[in-house]
């Protein structure tokens, strides 16, 4: 959830790394944490975790990211961990077309499990492996319009992109969270928070969920 | 292959006898697996691996004899396993722990590792009998080895010990678990535990102990729907809050689950999140203890001792970094193991199993909401019916099929004490094709039960699951009008702070301003006073000036007057004067005539004489005097004279006034003076003129005294 603290920074987004195993999730998060990429990692087991706080149009925003395990059957486990993500990074091998396949696997996973209004971004990773190339820019841009998400091909290695995603995604979501303060606020200027008002906001997140779904 | 089954079938087989038998088996795995154990293991490692097959059966001893008769040895056994076991006996006590000599079969390592080849050579034999089971063992192999080779890098990477060699052994254990037990095959995780195993023990040896953890302390773990995984951190977080409810509450406000962090404790049994020594140690008691109990103390350890840290935490992100870096931290092993162990001896294993079964049914409800969403999703709904298997197994499994494919291991087996496991392995291999070749009504109505209960459950999670969101969003929508409140009255906070400031500013100059007109004032008032002074001081002087002017006047009118009286007195003195020399001229020429004249006179006359004998004294006396001082001003004019005759009297004026004492003496002269001037009138005038002089010249000395004064307030007012 959007969480705002005083102090340090104004907003909080919980944001999960989904993807199968071994499209080079955790070498993503590391290097928008740490700038460091590693090409003999750990895989991961369950889950991992890090923090970056960055400027989001004059807004600190502290984005909390949970790296989640890719072999399938973690899902039921990492499943728990869509519980109050805002923005879900999804992302794919370009070298290897089974990778992306599976997305609409996991897009299926997050509507079922996360938030309806989470926000996805569709990554397709190893950029940076151009000659080994099995699925085209093309393709991954045209799902990403079909399914109405963000899109953009990066290369942790080459530290290519990784923060524009990023920044891409956290900018949507602050953009979503503002928007619905304002209608928040609209709404309780009206009047006071009565039923009423939180059917409104949930149409329209039914609303994004039916643009995401139609396929 | 049926020899050495035979010869591990014989029940009274001594130490040298299993020594003996082992190690053809082991050249022969060496030449099987075309790179030797030596190469993988230390030099100290590979001593080990030598001891361990001398005591090995020695081990099973232990396990057999161990709960009848061998307390001592195993309360000193207790003892080594909570102090740390010495690092050259670990791999051998654990493998003695796991109970591996009583699972061993021989040849099945091998056997396992060799059908990768036998299922090309014998597919055609194989697909005539179970097709469909085949192809999936066959598929879902396939699965597990390309997850497995992604994985084999990602295993403790840059450990000298996983070269090449090191990752072939690697590869070649997880391929074998994974044949062995197609149910759970390959769980990512398991590469971590074989990569810890292979450095301890010899690679058959890591075999059969990855196959003890997996399928005894950690049945249902790793397996495709990973429910006891799940029902573990459910009853962890119960644990957790029974034992730490203010981190308990705290984890609550941050929004944070602790199976977030505990989950992945559980999975990797604590590799890769303590350091090396402490994860050896908790997995020494851990495979002592036979269960999972370990698991639990120890994480309620961890969380004892950085449970007050996490409390200070300010959101769900810093805590899980704090936790992280500080279980990475945890150095001194044997606090934790002791912690551990001492401090939580109230968690138990059955206590465990009694939550366990609690927690397992919401685990089991939500899985199969899962495995229906799978199943919407698989057109063959194959998720669902592993679902089923895996909860009524047995009859689907139909032991013909079995036989024929594994019967050189599975008659040794029988007798094994694992052998409940082995008939999972056939129903792995052959239930999927059961399912399809015989839909058993019974099967049906079951199935359609549990789809039931799963719509039930499934509307009823969705409700909740609306609800929640529908708290959720209220609370966003609240969250953030407070926000946009808060915002304002901020800002309006700041402008009144900023209108106070001008205001405070304004005042300021009011006060100011009014300083000065209060001065300017009092500035305009002395100027007020000072004029009205020297109005005051102008009309006095004013009025001074003309009673001065008066007094001038005045004394000039009686100087006028004295000067007219004068110039008399003097036309009178010369007449008499002429008269006298008049007569004295008729005196001398008739020298008694005068005489005669006077006794001729009446007797009036004669008193005439008198005056006149006396008056020649008196001039005579006077003469030189008058004389001097007529001759003096003969020369001089009538105004010349005037004016010298009134600076005379200025003068003597001037004297009078400053010699007050000598005015007795100088009035008689004056009288004198005045007499020699009056004489020639008559003497009584004179006489009553003299005083009155006098009163005059007191008049002038007085009006010269005001003119003095009236020169000192002059003064004093030019002084002003």
């Amino acid at each position: 959830m959007a969480h705002r603290v005083d102090n340090e920074y104004d907003y909080l987004f919980k944001i999960v790394l989904i993807g199968d195993s071994g499209v080079g999730k955790s070498n993503i998060l590391s290097r928008f944490t740490r700038n460091e990429f590693c090409l003999e990692s750990k895989s991961t087991i369950g889950v991992e975790f890090a923090t970056r706080t960055l400027q989001i149009e004059g807004k600190t925003i502290k984005a909390q990211i949970w790296d989640t395990a890719g072999q399938e059957r973690y899902r039921a486990i990492t499943s728990a961990y869509y519980r109050g993500a805002v923005g879900a990074l999804l992302v794919y091998d370009i070298t290897k077309k089974q990778t992306f396949e599976n997305i609409q696997r996991w897009l299926r996973e997050l509507r079922d499990h996360a938030d309806s209004n989470i926000v996805i971004m569709m990554v397709g990773n190893k950029s940076d492996l151009n000659h080994l190339r099995s699925v085209p820019e093309e393709d991954g841009q045209a799902l990403a319009e079909k399914e109405g998400l963000s899109f953009l091909e990066t290369s942790a290695l080459e530290a290519l992109n990784v923060e524009k995603a990023f920044q891409t995604i956290l900018k949507d979501i602050h953009q979503i969270i503002s928007k619905k303060a304002l209608a928040a606020q609209e709404a309780a200027g009206s009047g006071p928070p009565t039923q009423g008002t939180t059917i409104n906001v949930t149409d329209s997140a039914v609303n994004t969920k039916r643009g995401c779904c139609s396929s | 292959m049926s020899v050495r089954v035979e010869e591990k079938q014989s029940p009274a087989s001594g130490n040298q006898d299993t020594k003996d038998v082992i190690h053809p088996v082991k050249v022969q795995e060496g030449k099987l697996s075309e790179d030797s154990d030596d190469e993988f293991y230390d030099v100290d490692k590979v001593e080990t691996s030598q001891e361990m097959h001398s005591s090995d059966s020695a081990n099973t001893g232990i396990d057999n004899r161990g709960q009848e008769e061998n307390f001592p040895s195993m309360e000193e056994l207790e003892c080594l396993v909570h102090g740390g076991l010495p690092m050259a006996l670990r791999g051998e006590l654990w493998q003695a722990f796991v109970g591996i000599g009583a699972r061993r079969v021989k040849g099945y390592y091998d056997s396992l590792l060799v059908a990768e080849g036998e299922l090309e050579d014998t597919s055609g034999s194989r697909s005539s009998t179970s097709d469909v089971a085949g192809e999936n063992t066959e598929v879902s192999s396939e699965k597990w080895k390309g997850q497995i080779e992604k994985d084999l890098p990602r295993t403790f990477p840059g450990h000298p010990a996983l070269d090449e060699d090191g990752r072939n052994a690697l590869r070649r254990l997880l391929l074998a678990y994974a044949r062995h037990n197609p149910a759970v095959g390959y769980c990512q995780a398991m590469n971590f535990f074989a990569g810890l195993l292979l450095l301890l023990m010899p690679e058959e040896n890591a075999f059969w102990t990855l196959v003890g953890i997996i399928d005894d302390y950690f049945d249902g773990y790793f397996s495709e729907e990973m429910i006891e995984s799940q029902v573990d951190q459910l009853v962890l977080e119960e644990l957790v809050r029974e034992k730490f409810p203010k981190l308990a509450n705290h984890l609550d406000y941050l929004g944070l689950q602790v199976a977030w962090v505990t989950g992945p404790w559980f999975l990797s049994i604590f590799t890769n999140v303590l350091p090396w020594e402490s994860v050896l140690r908790v997995w020494d008691v851990l495979l002592f203890d036979g269960n999972r109990v370990m698991l639990f103390r120890t994480a309620l350890a961890l969380l004892e001792f950085y449970g007050p840290a996490l409390v200070t935490t300010k959101d769900a992100g810093d805590a899980v970094t704090l936790l992280q870096s500080l279980a990475g931290s945890t150095f001194d092993s044997s606090q934790l193991v002791l912690t551990a162990r001492m401090g939580y001896q109230s968690v138990d294993e059955t206590g465990l199993q009694e939550l366990r079964n609690k927690h397992r049914p919401s685990v089991l409800s939500s899985m199969e909401e899962r495995a229906k969403g799978l199943g919407a999703l698989d057109t063959n709904g194959l998720a669902s019916k592993l679902y089923n298997f895996k909860h009524d197994p047995e009859p689907l499994v139909s032991i013909s099929d079995s036989q024929d494919q594994m019967s050189d291991v599975g008659d040794g087996d029988a007798n094994q004490s694992d052998s409940g496991n082995m008939d999972d392995m056939y129903g792995g291999l052959t239930v999927s094709s059961e399912i399809e070749a015989l839909p058993d009504p019974k099967d049906q109505i079951s199935w359609l039960k549990f789809e039931l209960c799963r719509l039930l459950e499934e509307r009823r999670s969705a409700v909740l699951r609306a609800d929640e969101l529908e708290t959720a969003l209220m609370e966003m929508v609240k969250q953030d009008n407070r926000r946009q409140l808060s915002a304002k009255v901020e800002q309006s906070e700041q402008e009144l702070s900023e209108l106070r400031q001008t205001l405070l500013d304004k005042q300021e100059q009011e006060q100011a301003m009014c300083q000065v007109l209060l001065r300017v004032e009092q500035e305009l008032k002395i100027a007020e006073e000072a004029r009205i002074s020297a109005e005051q001081d102008a009309a006095a002087q004013r009025y001074a000036v003309n009673v001065l002017q008066e007094k001038y006047e005045e004394a000039m009118a009686s100087l006028a007057k004295m000067e007219n009286r004068a110039v008399m007195a003097e036309t009178m003195l010369e007449a008499t004067l002429q008269y006298q020399t008049s007569q004295q001229k008729a005196l001398l020429s008739p020298l008694p005539s005068p005489r005669t004249s006077m006794i001729d006179a009446s007797p009036g006359r004669a008193n005439h004489d008198s005056s006149q004998e006396f008056q020649p004294k008196k001039i005579n006396l006077l003469s030189p005097f008058s004389l001097s001082w007529r001759d003096k001003n003969k020369g001089k004019q009538n105004n010349v004279d005037d004016s010298a005759k009134l600076t005379d009297a200025h003068d003597q004026r001037e004297e009078i006034t400053n010699n007050n004492d000598e005015k007795q003496v100088e009035t008689p002269k004056l009288d004198v003076l005045e007499e020699s001037m009056g004489s020639p009138k008559e003497d009584n005038k004179s006489r009553v003129e003299v005083p009155k002089e006098d009163s005059d010249l007191a008049s002038v000395q007085v009006v010269a005294n005001d003119m003095n004064g009236q020169h000192e307030q002059l003064q004093e007012i030019k002084l002003d």
